[in-house]
């Protein structure tokens, strides 16, 4: 390695180092991945949404050439239940969580029934069709608050009314008092729909035991591969952490989904073990929608109350939200302190209250996807501070000003029980979107075009969301059952090339790059030489993962720190070496060297061959350039934006063209911004797509009519504008880097501004509300009264 | 899915009641049916082939029926199973006689169904089940008209079976090796019907996805069933 000044890598839009091998095909994901003796998993999922399984006649799929084994549930009743990590605050303690498959009575449709192993997977598919279960269909409920009312069927013994959590934050009795004695109050219903996560890869695993060791190895496509290796071998198998390895391989996309611990991931480790053999298990597209887990599913009302000249006073909140059939890993925490703690947004309202009620219904189990709690928070508050706009008269764009929270109270304590937010300033960035957008002259040309019949809509959302969700001490008060610390190991090797290993990993979001950009800075070494490695339990120090937009103010801040552990390492080898004292070392440009006579340097490369070696180490000190941290961030980061659209409705199709999207993200310092942006554009599009196409939709009788991609409307680039995105900077006290995170901001903001945007187009037609998805056929009606 | 219907079918009511209680007929104008059988009093079971949205699958089911008033109306009780799904139905069927001595068929049902057919063919499905219907409807008055006596306008007698042992029209083409024991004995009796002589849903159904996309293709089939069924009718006369 030689001394040159390498250009600051932070800040620059680099291509993504990832994207070379993604996009020539040349990604190994885990469906790629084939072992010697490999056996095929093929599972029988239960068409019914509730119902007793009175037999299953597993003998004619056993019987078919190729099938090596059929299990049901009653074989794997030696292991436990799936765990729920996050029993949050007011929890009923009736834990109900999935088996790895269903045992006497089914509780959604698509649950696991019985599994074929063969040895081409479709050998096992057609088993499937020899398999004979009796079932004796139950009632069956699906929407959450009908869940709660009396007659509802049950689905657990043990949680009446199929009540999970009840859960509240805030000052009841004064916001009663606030509503009560308002001047304006406006009330709504708002749903925020059932969303299936979708990611491009489904889901799945492979397990592969070695009974000369009884070590397992588990390949399964996930977001937080430590995690799973924790909660399958200590809870569900109850065998030393030690004997499982668990590889997340490339991960396409997970959304949330990939966060958590799956049936599968346990019946193919079980087989596995059982036959011997390999056992792999991926997932179809149906079968991902059927069984992987959902987002949303709120029914909420809330009333705001206010005073005429658009003053916040109060905000009452109440919350059905729907958890499936059982719980997923960290479902209630989603439902409560995700969402009920942020309602109030980016505003100051002096008295809020919310009672949130989770409950089982006999769906899809539903859990974190992209924004987890926070795009629920941010479209209440969005919407019902547009509709007490709306009953004003005043322009939306006013009314969010004159409520923000000023930014001399920060760090601000919302009332809900959150660790305050650590910096913001929200006028800038709604000024900011509101001149990117040419507001005044839009509003002009939406009276003319009125005037003309056609409906223009402008709508506006200011958003503020927990990124680096974090603080340890913080989120066991929460009810999370572990850390939330991030790992990173940082060594230098003999040649000066840089490995870095941490619990993060990239599924999507190019933290390869953006890593490698942070710590070749904070070493002065060339990027290329910096190599980041994760995924992989054997390869890397434990981690919790990546989810919650963490990964790099919590991940990323533990590489700086080990970096800079290294750093002063560096500087007492090279004050050795070079007969000076440690303190008087500079580290600089990829050279140590003394204060005040440059000339007497080393370079980081010499130093780290000298290290390397050992050879003749100072006293006390150890060879190897090798530092590790585990970093607890002292809080979260609330990274926050004004979001504005420009819609225009056709009343004659109902067709909805959304003409500009203009984004203005602070989401702190920003290390690579086309990266940034490319958050942004995927998370804005996920939250548009909320708004106008996306809807999971069970029938009465539990059925998932949307279980395609026929109709399951995801985007694709033509129904999507351009985006105009910019930001500002309001760097987060909370990490040396100043970042906030970024990827699940552009959802969190995005969904309401669509919203407002189509109601604000149809005011001329009395609407004030519209549930999600805007679709022709409701706006059709709509303008038909 | 709820469905119900009217139909007008050119024979006496006796006839058509006869019909809907003759496993024979039964078999033959049920779409895709491969086999039916009679395990009970008013109790069947049957396997059925269907295709429905690119999900083709073999159904096994059972069917009851309940409330039976001679010759005007039962309630059928039917509870499916297979690969791909399950159908559970509540339908009912009622007669009455026209003015002309023809007979009007009134059914009406609901149907609950699971599974891949609910996920997939969910917005197919109430579409393919009114096609079946029609399907089943006119080959059951071809079946009728098939095994009535020469002349029809002669009234029948009401408690007459349907007539299986009566010489057959002279030009319609042989009758079925259809059993002779009435359908009203609780004996147990099943009709496995070869390929040829099965209804074939296939082709209601590719007409069925085909007129969804609108192709040529699938106008082409209908145009085919028309003039089959048109032909069949014709022939009955």
């Amino acid at each position: 390695m030689t001394s040159e000044t390498t250009t600051p890598m932070i800040g620059r839009a680099i291509k993504r180092r990832e994207d070379p091998k993604l996009i020539t095909g040349q990604g190994n994901f885990l469906d790629d991945v084939k072992l010697n003796g490999m056996t095929h998993a093929a599972v029988l999922r239960s068409p019914y949404a509730h119902a007793r399984i009175l037999s299953i006649d597993t003998q004619k799929a056993a019987a078919l050439p190729g099938v090596v084994a059929v299990f049901v549930g009653k074989d794997l009743l030696d292991v436990n239940p799936l765990p729920c990590a996050w029993p949050a605050g007011g929890f009923k303690n009736n834990m109900n969580t999935p088996r790895a498959m269903a045992v006497d009575v089914v509780r959604f449709v698509g649950e696991a029934v019985a599994v074929v192993i063969a040895e081409d997977r479709f050998i096992a598919r057609d088993a499937l069709d020899l398999i004979d279960v009796d079932y004796e269909p139950l009632a069956v409920v699906v929407d959450p608050e009908k869940a709660t009312q009396p007659g509802a069927p049950q689905l657990h013994e043990n949680a009446p009314n199929n009540v999970v959590v009840e859960w509240s934050a805030g000052n009841r009795e004064g916001t009663n008092r606030a509503v009560a004695s308002a001047e304006v109050v406006v009330k709504e219903r708002i749903i925020n729909q059932r969303l299936m996560a979708t990611p491009m890869e489904t889901r799945g695993s492979i397990a592969r035991y070695e009974s000369s060791t009884n070590e397992f190895t588990l390949w399964t496509s996930s977001q937080a591969p430590h995690v799973m290796r924790l909660l399958l071998t200590a809870f569900v198998f109850g065998i030393p952490e030690t004997k499982l390895r668990v590889i997340a391989p490339n991960v396409g996309g997970g959304f949330g989904q990939k966060i958590f611990v799956y049936p599968d991931m346990v019946f193919c480790m079980w087989i596995s073990r059982k036959l011997g053999r390999p056992v792999k298990f991926v997932e179809d597209r149906s079968e991902n929608f059927k069984s992987s887990t959902h987002g949303r599913d709120h029914v909420t009302d809330v009333e705001l109350s206010g005073t005429r000249d658009g003053k916040i006073t109060g905000l009452r909140v109440k919350t059905y939200a729907g958890l499936g059939a059982y719980l997923s890993t960290i479902a209630p925490g989603v439902a409560t302190t995700l969402y009920g703690r942020i309602v109030t947004g980016v505003y100051k309202i002096p008295n809020v209250s919310i009672d949130v009620i989770a409950t089982y219904t006999n769906t899809a189990m539903v859990d974190a996807y992209r924004g987890a709690g926070r795009p629920e928070a941010s479209y209440l508050i969005e919407r019902i501070v547009d509709r007490f706009a709306a009953e004003l008269g005043m322009d939306p764009a006013e009314v969010r000003r004159r409520n923000f929270i000023p930014p001399t109270e920060f760090p601000y304590d919302n009332g809900l029980g959150l660790l305050p937010y650590d910096s913001g300033n929200y006028a800038p960035a709604l000024d900011k979107a509101l001149a990117n957008v040419g507001y005044a002259d839009l509003r002009k040309e939406q009276a003319t075009l009125r005037a003309q019949g056609r409906y223009l809509g402008i709508g506006i959302s200011s958003y503020v969301e927990i990124c680096g969700v974090a603080p340890t001490a913080w989120a066991n008060g929460q009810g999370w059952g572990a850390g939330l610390w991030e790992s990173a190991n940082v060594r230098i090797h003999l040649t000066g090339q840089v490995v870095v290993t941490t619990g993060s990993l990239p599924h999507g979001q190019g933290v390869e790059t953006t890593f490698a950009q942070i710590v070749a800075d904070e070493l002065g070494v060339p990027y290329d030489s910096v190599l980041i490695e994760h995924s992989d339990t054997a390869g890397t120090p434990f981690g919790y993962g990546t989810y919650g937009s963490r990964s790099l103010a919590v991940g990323g801040t533990a590489m700086v720190k080990s970096a800079r552990k290294i750093k002063e390492k560096a500087k007492r080898l090279a004050a050795h070496l070079l007969e000076a004292n440690p303190e008087d070392m500079i580290f600089a440009d990829g050279k140590i060297s003394v204060k005040g006579s440059p000339d007497k340097s080393k370079t980081f490369g010499e130093i780290a061959l000298y290290a390397s070696v050992g050879a003749s180490m100072p006293e006390g000190e150890e060879p190897f350039l090798d530092e590790t941290t585990y970093y607890d961030p002292p809080n979260c980061t609330f990274p926050f934006g004004t979001h504005i659209s420009v819609v225009e409705v056709f009343p004659d199709t109902g067709a909805v063209e959304v003409k500009r999207y203009v984004a203005v993200d602070d989401v702190g310092n920003i290390i690579n911004p086309r990266i940034v942006h490319g958050q942004l554009h995927g998370g804005i599009a996920q939250g548009m797509a909320q708004a106008l196409y996306e809807n999971a939709v069970y029938d009465d009788n539990g059925q998932l009519l949307t279980g395609t991609l026929m109709d399951y409307a995801i985007p694709n680039a033509s129904m999507l504008p351009d985006f105009e995105i910019s930001h500002t900077v309001t760097p987060s006290p909370v990490n040396p880097l100043g970042v906030k995170g970024a990827g699940e901001a552009g959802t969190i903001g995005s969904a309401q501004c669509i919203m407002n945007a189509v109601i604000d187009a149809l005011s001329p037609f009395g609407v004030r509300h519209m549930q999600m998805p805007a679709t022709p056929e409701k706006i059709w009606h709509a303008t038909r009264g | 899915m709820k469905i119900s219907g009217t139909a007008t079918i050119n024979a006496p009511q006796s006839q058509v009641w006869a019909a809907l209680n003759d496993i024979d007929v039964l078999a033959r104008v049920v779409p895709g049916c491969e086999k039916l059988e009679q395990i009970g009093e008013n109790q069947f079971e049957g396997v059925v082939k269907l295709g429905m949205a690119g999900i083709k699958g073999v159904y096994s089911g059972k069917i009851r029926l309940e409330d039976v008033d001679a010759p005007r109306y039962y309630k059928l009780v039917a509870a499916g199973k297979g690969s791909n799904g399950v159908v559970d139905a509540v339908g009912t069927v009622e007669l009455e006689t026209l003015p002309d001595g023809n007979t009007t068929l009134k059914y009406g049902g609901e149907a609950q169904i699971g599974g891949m057919l609910a996920s997939v063919g969910q917005r197919l499905i109430e579409g393919a089940a009114r096609q079946l219907i029609g399907q089943a409807i006119k080959a059951l008055e071809a079946q009728i008209a098939q095994r009535a006596p020469v002349a029809p306008e002669v009234p029948a007698v009401t408690d007459a079976p349907a007539a299986p042992a009566a010489p057959v029209a002279a030009d319609a083409p042989a009758a079925p090796d259809a059993s002779t024991a009435p359908a009203s004995e609780p004996v147990r009796r099943s009709v496995v019907l070869s390929e040829s002589e099965q209804l074939k849903p296939e082709t209601l159904v590719a007409g069925m996805v085909g007129e969804w996309l609108n192709s040529t293709i699938g106008k082409v089939v209908l145009v085919v069933i028309g003039v089959v069924i048109g032909y069949l009718l014709g022939r009955g006369r």
